[in-house]
């Protein structure tokens, strides 16, 4: 009898598979004609990994989307925003993938494997430093972010790029650069002086 | 190891991206209120495969 039990147990589809957090998924479309803030939609949110396959399996593919379009994948209660509290002393990991780089990039795969990492908790212990990820499609080349809460704890920032640089597969001359928001905002040119690069 | 499954439901809410695939296919049915947004949610499911 008890076999039957777990046999009904271990395939009892109610049974949902719980993440460690509960995850929001943002939408943000450049509308010129609006307010940044109003162009960022909250899509839904979702905490088991039948439920996040669920969404992701009815919305848009990442390479489909407009440029100027972007996903955003943050812990519930962060905005996908610097000002955010818990965003305003982080900084982000940035993987850009310009025209030459980006050639034969599957923006998919990546966003995927980056959302698969994040909410698989694929961080181990410096997962709950990490705050989110965000993929941008830019007809100049799209872009690929972890964003992390706390840009001053050096080894963690490390550990977490190399763990993203993995997952993503990039090759080792493929560099990523890390930014903390601060700098982001006193620009000097285009782009602002990362901190490490990997 | 101490993952957490139906039969474990104390273990770790870790997993890795071949475990965390394996549910893609299965799990068709459209979440409730998703907002309108013509340019991104899909009425029917699109699993795409992911190798």
């Amino acid at each position: 009898k008890i076999s039957e039990d777990v046999e009904k147990l271990e395939l009892d589809p109610l049974i949902k598979h719980p993440l460690q957090n509960r995850w929001c998924l943002w939408f943000f479309k450049n509308d010129k004609s609006k307010d940044w803030a109003d162009n960022l939609r909250q899509i839904t949110s979702f905490d088991t990994v039948e439920d996040f396959w669920a969404v992701y399996n009815h919305i848009q593919s990442a390479g489909k989307l407009a440029s100027g379009c972007d996903y955003n994948l943050f812990k519930d209660d962060i905005k996908p925003m610097w000002e955010d509290e818990r965003n305003k002393t982080g900084g982000r990991w940035l993987a850009s993938f310009d025209k030459r780089g980006g050639k034969g990039i599957d923006v998919d795969k990546l966003w995927l494997e980056t959302v698969l990492c994040l909410i698989g908790e694929g961080f181990d212990e410096e997962s709950d430093v990490v705050n989110g990820c965000v993929v941008n499609v830019r007809g100049k080349g799209n872009k690929l972010s972890v964003w992390i809460g706390d840009y001053k704890r050096d080894e963690v920032v490390l550990k977490i790029g190399r763990r993203f640089k993995e997952r993503l597969g990039l090759p080792p001359r493929f560099q990523i650069a890390f930014e903390a928001h601060q700098d982001t905002i006193v620009k000097r040119g285009s782009s602002a002086k990362s901190r490490f690069t990997i | 190891d101490d993952q957490w499954s139906p039969l474990n439901q104390e273990g770790k809410k870790q997993y890795d991206r071949t475990f965390l695939l394996q549910f893609q296919p299965d799990c068709t049915s459209k979440p409730q209120g998703l907002p309108d947004i013509p340019d991104i949610v899909l009425e029917k499911a699109d699993v795409r495969p992911h190798l």
